[in-house]
């Protein structure tokens, strides 16, 4: 990596910032680690390790994300990880273990009021860590301790306090969110087997509940909710009790091991085709050599792959911003249809409807139990095997039974517009498809039969409008719906 | 409802086989993605065409000439996956998606409400890409001359391969011509 002492390329320089995880704290007994998908473990061994120069999978994320007791921050990814990135500007020769320097930022950015430690991301002490003793936020003069053999120069990058809201979510998710999603984000932590629904697995960087586009991941607000208001009708609880950086904490860190999940998936997917442990020993049975193979690998590590880790982090970093831009919201383009008893008989025909047979899966009375809930399907992730079990599935593998909507309970929340948005973006991992390319007023009908059948005395009941209200307005009179 | 995982031609040839270089060759020509978008239909609960090739850039359109509702859900691995319904009849094709990255093997897509809906799509970044017509044929031409090695996929094959590694040696100004054979007890079906 080449240094450069301007301040311009910056954040260019400290890729890989490393951050403290537990800075000596208690917890830190507790050693937990990342595991690995099984997509990796079933690559060849070379695959998964690398060679002594060239990396593998596990090398990649590694690299790029540390272990629980020792966070990476790539700096290229949207993560809020904290701390402030700075610059030494100039440095004082060391004084009985001593040492000052003057710290810079980037234009526009401000040192913060108090710091603790600052960590050197590149030049000789890269890596190291340094106490900060006296600190002037507005001058920028710092006296650290100095690190022992190594020199400080003018030109190196170093973290103030870097790594804070990433470590401290790391803290908090182990509290309160790594018994059900796992230490990794893989949804299998020690009482995951328990439950119905299983929690989520964030490796593949796809959330179910979110106010954003269907093509569009899911944003930091609507993380937010779901950590603030929890998940009604699943274990997924509220934590509306904890305060605003630690709601902010987690979710950086629910986001960060999301992407180290989609990293590693994405990696995978370059490599099992050819080189899955499956692949080596079916192209050992047609003939191939096993000499071969392994060079053949070796150049794929040492070119493609190279290449595609560097780009794959670019693709990140590009979906995960746009998810937190306004463009990416599900905005309704006319305000909610009045819910009067027609715009309900106007949503239950459409309900039935050809375009939308919402009835296919959550049945005729909305009760979940439509014809695709009796039907077998097909795994497409598993070369078209059939399921076990007749059923919806997710990408999980996980049966979903379609909402049964008698209930009253809608898990991405019962504001219209949170209705609305899963019917218009759909409901990602989940056959739920998104119906954007429909009139926003149909939405609406639908939304507002949908939010009318947990009070319906028979299927289709409510929206049959009183005779007053017939008579009052002679338009309602039409053939009432879903016979 | 046909079962269109293995559609024979005159003399056991196969239909729909993926016939592909994995990278773009040295020297080769670069993709041009056409301007016009591809057009993907749907009739009688099955998808037309069953197996294609879609250059990455292009527009795909989503039709129907069905009088149900339809969904396409595609299972990508590199790009995002799409899961969107389709209104009955749509000619104009308001589903509208365009794949950013080359896929390693064709990736299949789905309609949900009809489980036996199954299509292929193989977006590529390179022209030296074919699938085989009716009676198992197909050309792939202006191959920069020397040796490479091709994929041969198809989705009834044992783990789709039929060959993971074909090599053929193209020279300059002269047509290849090569049988491709597979045996059918090891047919996935």
């Amino acid at each position: 990596m080449s240094l450069t002492p301007s301040l311009k390329p910056l954040a260019l320089a400290c890729l890989l910032s490393v951050v403290a995880a537990t800075a000596g704290c208690s917890d830190s007994a507790y050693e937990s680690s990342f595991v690995y998908s099984q997509g990796t473990l079933s690559l060849m061994r070379e695959a998964q390790d690398g060679t002594k120069e060239i990396p593998g999978v596990k090398t990649l994320l590694d690299d790029h994300f540390g272990n629980p007791q020792h966070l990476k921050a790539w700096e290229k990814l949207p993560i809020d990880f904290g701390g402030t990135i700075t610059s030494v500007e100039t440095v004082s020769p060391a004084d009985s273990g001593h040492q000052v320097v003057k710290l810079t930022v980037e234009e526009g950015q401000t040192l913060p009021e108090k710091a603790g430690s600052v960590r050197f991301v590149t030049g000789a002490c890269s890596g190291e860590t340094a106490q900060v003793t006296k600190w002037n936020a507005e001058t920028g003069e710092a006296t650290l301790t100095a690190i022992p053999g190594k020199e400080i120069a003018t030109g190196d990058s170093c973290a103030v306090d870097g790594g804070t809201v990433l470590s401290s979510g790391r803290m908090l998710y182990m509290r309160h969110c790594s018994h059900c999603h796992g230490t990794s984000g893989d949804g299998a932590g020690p009482t995951a087997r328990y439950m119905t629904p299983k929690p989520r697995d964030y490796r593949h960087g796809v959330f179910k509940f979110k106010s954003t586009n269907d093509m569009s991941k899911v944003s930091r607000n609507d993380l937010s909710r779901i950590v603030r208001y929890g998940i009604p009708g699943t274990y997924m609880p509220s934590f509306l009790l904890m305060k605003d950086d630690e709601h902010h904490a987690i979710i950086e860190y629910v986001r960060f091991l999301s992407m180290r999940g989609e990293y590693e998936r994405k990696l995978i997917a370059e490599l099992s085709s050819d080189f899955s442990q499956m692949a080596y020993d079916s192209r050992l049975k047609s003939g191939e050599k096993k000499a071969d193979i392994q060079k053949e690998l070796g150049e794929y590590l040492a070119e493609d792959l190279k290449e595609s880790a560097t780009s794959l982090g670019d693709d990140l970093a590009e979906i995960w911003s746009a998810a937190d831009t306004a463009e990416a919201v599900v905005v309704p383009a006319v305000p909610r249809i009045p819910d009067t008893p027609d715009s309900r008989r106007r949503g239950r025909e459409l309900y039935l409807s050809k375009t939308f047979n919402c009835a296919d899966c959550h049945g005729i009375d909305g009760a979940g139990n439509g014809p695709q809930t009796i039907a077998f399907e097909k795994n497409p992730s598993k070369n078209d095997e059939l399921y076990n079990e007749p059923g919806l599935h997710d990408i999980w593998d996980n049966l979903n039974q379609p909402r049964n909507l008698q209930l009253g309970m809608y898990r991405g929340g019962r504001r219209p517009v949170d209705l609305f948005s899963r019917i218009h973006a759909g409901i990602k991992g989940s056959r739920m498809p998104s119906f954007k390319n429909t009139p926003h007023e149909d939405i609406w009908h639908i939304v507002n039969y949908v939010l009318s059948i947990p009070f319906e005395t028979e299927p289709g009941a409510t929206g049959i409008a009183p005779i007053t209200e017939s008579v009052a307005a002679p338009a309602a009179v039409t053939a009432p719906a879903g016979n | 409802m046909p079962d269109e995982r293995l559609v024979l031609g005159d003399g056991n040839t196969v239909r729909g086989v993926f016939v592909y270089l994995k990278n773009a060759p040295k020297g080769g020509k670069a993709l041009e993605a056409p301007a016009e978008p591809f057009m993907f239909d749907q009739k009688n609960c099955r998808f037309f065409p069953h197996c294609v090739i879609v250059p990455v850039g292009q527009e795909v359109k989503v039709l129907s000439d069905d009088s149900v509702a339809h969904n396409t859900h595609t299972y990508p691995d590199k790009n995002p996956s799409v899961n969107s319904g389709v209104a009955p009849g749509d000619r104009e094709g308001k589903l509208s998606f365009t794949y950013r990255k080359a896929e390693s093997v064709p990736l299949s897509i789905k309609c949900d409400y009809h489980t036996w809906m199954t299509a292929y799509q193989l977006p590529v970044d390179h022209p030296y890409a074919a699938v085989t017509d009716e009676n198992g044929a197909f050309t792939i031409s202006d191959v920069p001359p020397g040796k490479h090695s091709f994929v041969v996929w198809h989705e009834a094959a044992d783990g789709g391969f039929v060959e993971r590694k074909l090599a053929v040696e193209i020279k300059s100004g002269e047509t290849t011509e090569m049988q491709i054979d597979y045996p059918s007890d090891r047919l996935k079906l």
